[in-house]
């Protein structure tokens, strides 16, 4: 069954409109693509998803359960959350007590097992050496960690990643790689919208494809690459 | 780090047993410049504690100020009600009134909040000038009853202590982590599940109560009051300057806040009766611009980069 669907999904801004009739669905373990030219929908999509907008049409259903229109911290503690594009690490804290707060409020831990847990994660995405240093003071690298182990802190079923990679080296990129397929395989179910196309396609097991606002297509990575519809929205026309 | 912590708390309570004993010795001069920065600490400390922490700018705290006040007043005055319970009482009321304020305001931000605020505290005085059936309107209200000065040196004292005491408990725990959060980025906050609308409001009416048993403190050693005597907007700004000065955020800027600004308006009030509000002005800009995190926050820098927990 599919823990997350979206159906028919429609977000108007004014005259916009950013998405229009998005249906979505995400598997049990699954890691689902989504990929798109700047301005596609993508992180309003996101945004859909984890109540920060509300969709002017459709529904968004986790776990079985209708979520549209929820408050943002009700989804969260459902199990869904979102890493944000633009980092915003809590840069007065440290970064142990950035991940505290994830587990504190997102899974309602005491602040001395939040403490605990937050080291665990810590660990687990390469942060341990940098938990207590100020959370400002870390790299670009650090923080797009530190986003992902305050995900990680309030226990969730699904991740949204919205440009988790953006602006790190192929190496760094390659180590983030390997921790999203590592937390994968413990069960994480993750939708990765990323501009990355190679670390996209080589991540996902399923990509959907969104232009302007609408979903053109959906498939294995191998068959999106060839989707003459996908090529035209990257690449213009003549390349179709 | 949890030693550091427990000496901090403890050394706290020393200093507020040590100040509890003073009047056994102490001049009555001192006596009573204490008793005015005890009432300032809590007052600053509350809005330090809603507004230092979450980054919200209440321009209207006076509100609950007024509303302390009105309400033991009234309660003693027209149902006889003992000084000390309807000063209780008074702070349920005013928490009530934070309740029911807070719900919409807090969801504003920024300037809006600001504004919303100070409006409702300009409304209030206005509704305590007309509704003269229930407020004596503009002639003012005189209590019937009055603490020996010294319990007032002691209730306040212990008003501070608790709001101090609060406000070191609250930044040690889950919540004061949520406070932090929503100020840093509120959107972020929510994303890691953190209820802000609640955490806000929580704040808020516990803050609430506290002005409000101040208010209602305040108002019996008054004695008489009208309303813009107890709405006045330079209460709220005394609290707002006295966070600054002393460091908005951290549990000692207000007690660190009021302390100096009380102290140097006594001394410069009585020395330079002209000058004084300008020299006070000039060092406030001066704290603003070289010691933005205020005094506590300079003493954090000076520690080095320890400050953090």
């Amino acid at each position: 069954m599919s823990i997350l669907q979206v159906k028919g999904v429609g977000k108007n801004f004014g005259a916009l409109a950013a998405l229009s009739e998005v249906d979505l669905h995400l598997e049990q373990g699954e890691i689902l693509g989504v990929i798109g030219p700047n301005g596609s929908g993508k992180t309003t999509l996101f945004n859909v998803m984890t109540g920060i907008h509300r969709p002017s049409a459709g529904r968004v259903i986790f776990q079985g359960r209708d979520i549209t229109g929820l408050a943002t911290h009700h989804i969260c503690r459902a199990g869904l959350v979102k890493t944000a594009q633009i980092v915003q690490p809590f840069t007065g804290m440290s970064v142990l007590e950035n991940v505290m707060v994830g587990g504190c409020y997102g899974k309602g831990l005491s602040l001395a097992r939040a403490r605990s847990e937050a080291r665990e994660i810590l660990y687990k995405v390469g942060l341990e050496e940098a938990a207590d240093k100020p959370a400002g003071s870390i790299t670009v690298a650090m923080r797009r960690r530190l986003e992902l182990a305050r995900c990680l802190a309030t226990g969730p079923r699904v991740i949204l990643l919205d440009e988790n990679m953006a602006g790190l080296t192929p190496a760094e990129i390659a180590s983030v790689l390997d921790l999203l397929r590592a937390l994968n395989r413990e069960g994480l179910s993750l939708i990765v919208v990323e501009h990355i196309m190679q670390a996209v396609m080589g991540l996902s097991q399923r990509v959907v494809v969104l232009d302007y606002g609408v979903k053109i297509a959906e498939g294995r990575p191998e068959e999106i690459v060839k989707n003459p519809k996908v090529i035209e929205a990257y690449l213009g026309e003549e390349y179709a | 780090m949890s030693r550091t912590l427990s000496l901090g708390f403890w050394l706290g309570l020393g200093v507020a047993v040590l100040l509890a004993l003073l009047p056994l010795a102490g001049p009555a001069y001192y006596l009573q410049l204490l008793t005015v920065i005890f009432f300032w600490v809590g007052l600053a400390g509350c809005w330090n504690l809603m507004c230092g922490y979450t980054g919200y700018i209440d321009f209207g705290s006076v509100a609950y100020v007024g509303i302390g006040s009105y309400v033991s007043g009234i309660l003693m005055l027209k149902l006889g009600v003992p000084l000390l319970w309807a000063c209780l009482l008074a702070g349920v009321g005013s928490a009530l009134v934070a309740l029911v304020v807070g719900w919409p305001t807090l969801r504003l931000r920024g300037a809006y909040f600001a504004i919303a605020t100070f409006a409702l505290a300009e409304a209030l005085m206005q509704v305590a000038e007309e509704w003269e059936s229930l407020t004596e309107g503009g002639m003012g209200i005189t209590i019937p009853q009055r603490l020996e000065e010294l319990s007032y040196y002691w209730l306040y004292l212990l008003l501070a202590a608790l709001v101090v005491g609060l406000t070191w408990w609250i930044e040690h725990s889950r919540h004061g982590y949520a406070l932090k959060a929503i100020n840093e980025d509120e959107h972020a906050a929510a994303q890691v599940g953190v209820d802000t609308h609640l955490v806000k409001l929580k704040t808020y009416v516990l803050t609430a109560f506290f002005i409000g048993i101040l208010g209602a403190l305040e108002g019996t050693r008054l004695g008489y009051f009208k309303p813009d005597d107890v709405f006045d907007v330079h209460t709220t700004i005394k609290m707002v300057i006295m966070s600054l000065l002393g460091g908005m955020g951290t549990v000692l800027g207000p007690v660190i806040g009021a302390g100096f600004l009380q102290v140097i308006q006594d001394y410069l009030g009585a020395q330079f009766e002209q000058l004084y509000l300008v020299i006070i002005g000039a060092v406030i800009v001066l704290v603003i611009i070289f010691a933005p995190q205020g005094i506590a926050g300079l003493w954090r820098r000076r520690l080095g980069s320890g400050g953090g927990s």
